[in-house]
């Protein structure tokens, strides 16, 4: 008989685990993935609302290092060059001392990703100077083979000026771009996420940044779905798992209900905040697996076996409490004139939506004469902030910051705005300290495995590739446990 | 009249803006987008240093009469502590009658007792090769020592005036003599520090 592996969550890491146990081994085993939305991919999907309009979670970009994504695809089927548009390099940086925007242009030659920062013209010359040879020095010991967990404990700033780095250096936007690419501004992000950052992206290659061509779900998650679906998997949405039932270090069972799909399904822009309402008598328990994968985001799962006293006391569940999340924003608007395009992502313009980039030259799809532009940042410090002002001081500040007319709703075509406030659609912050929090795939647990973008992998930045490596460890793991019982 | 027409606008003013000032919700992270002033001055880990000097020299050598000479240095320091670098120096005399021309390459530590401050001591010594007379048919390869104290006087933070007094020795074979050269010189100029 085959033995059986749950995977709770379908976005890239659950997807990820289920076609890496099929591809090893389709004879032996059978996977069924539950999750608790109606649509694939997490929180780099899309999906389609009520009136049948379909709505990005938030904006997404696929880097040159993603390689075991691009792996994912191409065994589903997806050609990368169709459904990716490459930025050619280019990505701009807002400064407010110069009040310009600088471009950082790494196309062409494969030289090295230090090189993208030695030759910004964003910052004063002696700044400048102190500057790349900071970046230099950071770039060359991230890619000397040292041991960058070492220097998890210490904000990228910090480090930085151990080493030179001028203090109020730190405060230039450049300087910025990795807290807020990874939605860890205000607060600071941890030397070793910056630096194994500059580890994974040590080429032009590697570095080079990709838009979707497309809606995500539809373009990537759904054929790798189908493609999992084509291995033997059974995909199962609309299952909420609320508590892991356990007998001595064994799972047997999960409780799940049914979420209420009011909420994404039906127009709202995002999950409520707080608990996801469920549907009446739509609990019960799962029990027919051997093994599980769980990829759900930490958030969600400190919430689950609420008040099991053992469960959160115990050393390695009560570590995993220290994670903590952010609020992630994402704005779509659609302009009825066309306005200033810019090839790559803006940076460094102000919270709470902070990157910006030009949608419009690299969709299929055309959306009428105007321009599509995708914002994305995260909410903090402007909790009070309500979504209207958040929204109006986005368009003012992005034509302020472009130096175009101002955009008012009324020369908009569209408008989308997420507050990706319920714990689901939060991202870990990945700030000083909580490396030694993040769990493997290995929990107490012998037939409980863990994967998603927070746990530790071999990529380890939390992204898509990361939430991708995270799958490929739990699900050797899972296999190995399997083959021995 | 014109003065109760204000007083009445004032009057206006203040209830009309009272609400708005207060619906308008403060930036809140206003700071955080300030770039402060340049201010951080001294000498720092990972720090590159770089320094042309110029000053004078006597180069002398025993049994001989020593000879006043320019002296030219130029300066790559990279600081691997607040208080410890490595400098890389070259050096170059230029003598006023001709006689006992220097020039040395030298590597060696350097040690600064006052990082983080607007003025920095600090010592050195090192080591490398030189010639004598390289222009000249007596041309005479040597190995040279060094050894001096620096004083860096910041001016902006990229910017220092440093002096730096260097006595360099070597011995020096010459038609079969071995004879001690000593140069010290007395230097200072300008870096670049980033
Ligand atoms: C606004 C925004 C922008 C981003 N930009 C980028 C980017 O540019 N590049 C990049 O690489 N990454 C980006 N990311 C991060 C990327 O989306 C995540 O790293 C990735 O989706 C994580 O994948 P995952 O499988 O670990 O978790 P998720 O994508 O969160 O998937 C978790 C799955 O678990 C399910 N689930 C959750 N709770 C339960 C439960 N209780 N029961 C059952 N199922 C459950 C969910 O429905 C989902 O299917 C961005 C994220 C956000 C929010």
């Amino acid at each position: 008989m085959k033995k059986r592996i749950l995977i709770i969550g379908a976005g890239p890491s659950g997807l990820a685990a289920a076609a890496n146990i099929l591809e090893m081994a389709a004879n032996e085993v059978e996977v069924t993935i539950v999750h608790m939305g109606h649509h694939v991919g997490g929180k780099a999907a899309s999906y389609v609302n009520a009136a049948g309009e379909h709505i990005e979670h938030g904006w997404h970009m696929v880097l040159g290092f993603y390689t075991r994504m691009r792996g994912l695809l191409a065994r589903a089927g997806i050609s990368f060059d169709r459904a990716f548009s490459s930025m050619r390099g280019q990505s701009h940086v807002y400064e407010t001392w110069s009040k310009r925007l600088h471009t950082i242009d790494a196309s062409g030659s494969k030289v090295a990703f230090a090189a993208r920062f030695s030759q910004y013209d964003g910052l004063p010359f002696g700044d400048r100077a102190n500057y790349s040879r900071v970046m230099a020095d950071a770039f060359l010991f991230a890619t000397s083979g040292a041991n960058l967990l070492e220097h998890d404990d210490i904000c990228f700033d910090a480090w930085a000026q151990e080493r030179g780095l001028r203090e109020h250096v730190t405060r230039y936007a450049i300087f910025r771009v990795l807290r807020e690419g990874y939605f860890n501004f205000p607060e600071r992000i941890s030397a070793y996420h910056a630096l194994q950052t500059l580890r994974l992206m040590s080429d032009t290659q590697k570095a080079e940044a990709f838009v979707c061509r497309g809606e995500w779900s539809e373009t990537v998650w759904k054929p790798v779905a189908a493609y999992v679906e084509r291995l033997g998997a059974k995909i199962i949405p609309y299952t909420m798992v609320t508590d892991f039932i356990y007998e001595g270090r064994r799972i047997t069972g999960l409780r799940v209900s049914r979420p209420d799909p009011e909420g994404h399904h039906h127009g709202a822009s995002s999950w409520p905040k707080g608990g996801i309402p469920r549907e009446a008598n739509s609990d019960h328990a799962l029990s027919t697996f051997d093994s599980v994968i769980s990829t759900i985001p930490v958030g969600v799962l400190c919430t689950l076996n609420q008040t099991d006293q053992a469960w959160w006391q115990s050393p390695f569940f009560a570590r995993i409490k220290n994670l903590r999340s952010a609020t992630t924003l994402a704005m779509r608007i659609i302009t009825k004139e066309p306005v200033r395009q810019l090839m790559g992502p803006v940076f460094g313009m102000r919270a709470p939506l902070g990157i910006a980039t030009d949608m419009t030259g690299h969709l299929t799809e055309k959306h009428g004469p105007g321009s599509v532009i995708d914002f994305c940042g995260q909410e903090a410090g402007f909790e009070s902030w309500s979504d209207d002002a958040i929204v109006d001081f986005t368009l003012e500040n992005y034509a302020r910051t472009l130096g175009m007319k101002p955009i008012a709703r009324a020369d908009l075509s569209w408008l989308e705005f997420h507050r990706n406030a319920s714990n689901h659609e939060q991202l870990l912050l990945c700030e000083p300290g909580v490396n030694v929090f993040r769990p493997g795939a290995k929990t107490p647990f012998h037939n409980l495995f863990f994967a998603g973008d927070w746990t530790r992998n071999d990529v380890d930045v939390v992204c898509m590739e990361g939430a991708i490596a995270s799958a490929d460890s739990a699900s050797r793991a899972a296999l190995a446990y399997l083959s021995q019982i | 009249m014109p003065l109760l027409a204000s007083f009445k606008a004032l009057l206006f003013l203040a209830f009309a803006l009272t609400p708005l000032t207060s619906q308008a919700a403060a930036y809140p992270l206003e700071a955080e987008y300030e770039v402060p002033a340049a201010k951080e001055v001294g000498t720092t880990a990972g720090q590159l240093r770089i320094r042309g000097m110029a000053g004078g020299g006597l180069i002398a050598s025993i049994r001989e009469r020593s000879t006043a000479s320019v002296a030219l240095e130029g300066v790559i320091e990279k600081m691997f502590a607040p208080w410890i670098g490595l400098r890389a120096s070259g050096f170059i005399s230029v003598p006023f009658d001709g006689q006992l021309q220097l020039i040395s390459a030298r590597l060696g530590p350097s040690v600064h007792f006052l990082p983080y401050r607007a003025v920095d001591v600090g010592l050195f010594f090192d080591g490398g090769f030189a010639t004598l007379d390289l222009f000249t048919d007596i041309r005479t390869a040597m190995a040279m020592l060094g050894s001096g104290t620096t004083l860096d006087v910041y001016v902006t933070s990229s910017v220092a005036i440093h002096f730096e007094g260097l006595l360099q020795g070597g011995i020096a074979s010459r038609n079969g003599d071995a004879r001690v050269i000593l140069m010290p010189s007395l230097l200072t100029g300008l870096g670049f520090v980033f």
